[in-house]
């Protein structure tokens, strides 16, 4: 099945057509979607301001990188699946939508940078590893997930 | 109510950025005070709705975008912050931090969030006043916000209370976590009151109940 | 510098450089636009 035909299925099913009908229901998938980036956002900024020592600094590096990404991965599981319910109401016009596929094109890099590159080094002791490195994974990954945040915006007005 | 608009990723923003003032012709759902009140908030916003700056921003081709979109996005930096410090509150986060380092570390970047959302949100409003004033979800969104304001002022006073006694327990004492969960739920609601401004449910004008009027502050079409 | 670094700094390079390519595009296309809305 290609892109284009799972997402007309997609827009067809059940899920989709829930979407489509109620308004009230798909503003509080929307809420859902926007309280669960408020909450990645947050764990994502704690963890990366601490690593670029401007917040938190007399708390060990350690301790917020791994209290934060523990909340990190609920938050992300709820920005997913209300983010499937939205997609659903509206697949055909997110197919054909630049800012959509630039969306999900930051989201599976930042996915696949948080569980593949930053939390697999950040599990270790800070202390051992560079600190101009811890910096610039904060870097990246502020900038990432701004990145998704920005086109998710963007979506809704192009 | 029930049908969805013709394209709910679209904000209904879009449609009405040319401000319509709306008018109910059900004079009955205003009584005396209120009455007078909505009279008086409509007149301001309308008085602020035709100021160049105020037309300049909502004909603008990128501007209300942009203020917009940082107002979204900046949810990130102060909701953020605040969820952190309300999950720590809840004994579910960072339990083996104190929680009034918590509060006190996370409260610099979360008022400068808060800033940028409260001037962001003033313009918006300034934007397309008329519309806003008379959305309930805008009402609704203010009255939440005060909720809010008092339930953090609440907080603020307990937590100084904290170092000397819950400070390093995992899970603080009761009154604060309640205060925590209220302020999880406050803030949710809000976002989507935020979020349903947009929508035209509830607009002055439509076919509705008296007391939908009333709450939305519509006026009974005067001399205009 | 061990492997894991060195892939964290090499990616996270790639990240920051996208998104910067991605971002001037984007800022340049805007420019273009508010040059032919208001000359």
């Amino acid at each position: 099945m290609d892109v284009m035909s799972f997402f007309t299925w997609l827009e067809g099913s059940t899920l989709g057509h829930i979407a489509k009908s109620y308004g009230g229901v798909y503003a509080v998938a929307q809420t859902v979607h926007l309280a669960s980036m408020a909450l990645l956002g947050g764990t994502v900024l704690v963890t990366d301001l601490r690593l670029l020592n401007v917040a938190l600094r007399d708390v060990p590096s350690n301790a917020v990188a791994d209290g934060a990404h523990k909340w990190f991965k609920v938050a992300l599981a709820i920005i997913l699946l209300s983010g499937i319910f939205m997609v659903a109401g509206v697949a055909m016009k997110a197919y054909y939508n630049d800012f959509y596929w630039a969306k999900m094109a930051a989201l599976a890099a930042g996915i696949l940078f948080v569980f593949a590159v930053k939390r697999p080094l950040l599990k270790r002791d800070h202390s051992q590893i560079p600190g101009w490195l811890l910096k610039l994974v904060a870097v990246a990954s502020i900038t990432v997930w701004f990145t998704v945040a920005a086109c998710g915006r963007w979506i809704g007005f192009s | 109510m029930g049908t969805a608009q013709t394209s709910p990723y679209t904000p209904a923003t879009h449609i009405f950025r040319r401000d319509l003032n709306h008018y109910s012709a059900d004079e009955s759902s205003q009584r005396g005070f209120s009455r007078v009140l909505n009279e008086l908030l409509l007149t301001f916003a309308q008085w602020l709705g035709a100021q160049q700056w105020s037309v300049g921003l909502h004909e603008s081709f990128y501007m209300y975008n942009w203020i917009e979109t940082t107002h979204v996005l900046t949810l990130t930096v102060f909701l953020g912050m605040l969820f952190v410090i309300d999950l720590r509150m809840l004994g579910v986060a960072l339990t083996n931090v104190p929680a009034s380092k918590i509060a006190e570390r996370l409260d610099l970047p979360m008022m400068i969030g808060f800033t940028v959302m409260i001037v962001t949100g003033l313009l918006l409003f300034y934007a397309i006043p008329v519309r806003t004033t008379q959305s309930v979800w805008f009402r609704l969104k203010v009255i939440l916000l005060i909720a809010a304001g008092i339930n953090a002022w609440i907080f603020r006073n307990r937590m100084k209370k904290a170092k000397p006694t819950w400070d390093l327990d995992p899970t603080p004492p009761k009154n604060v976590r309640v205060g925590a969960g209220l302020s999880l739920s406050l803030w949710i609601v809000i976002i989507f009151a935020g979020r349903a401004i947009a929508y035209d449910w509830f607009d002055c004008g439509k076919d509705q109940s008296a007391f939908m009027n009333w709450a939305a502050g519509c006026v009974a079409a005067a001399a205009e | 510098m061990n492997l894991r670094e060195k892939i964290a700094a090499a990616v996270s390079l790639a990240i920051i450089l996208t998104a910067a390519v991605f971002w001037v595009i984007q800022i340049r296309g805007v420019m273009e636009m508010l040059k032919m809305a208001y000359g």
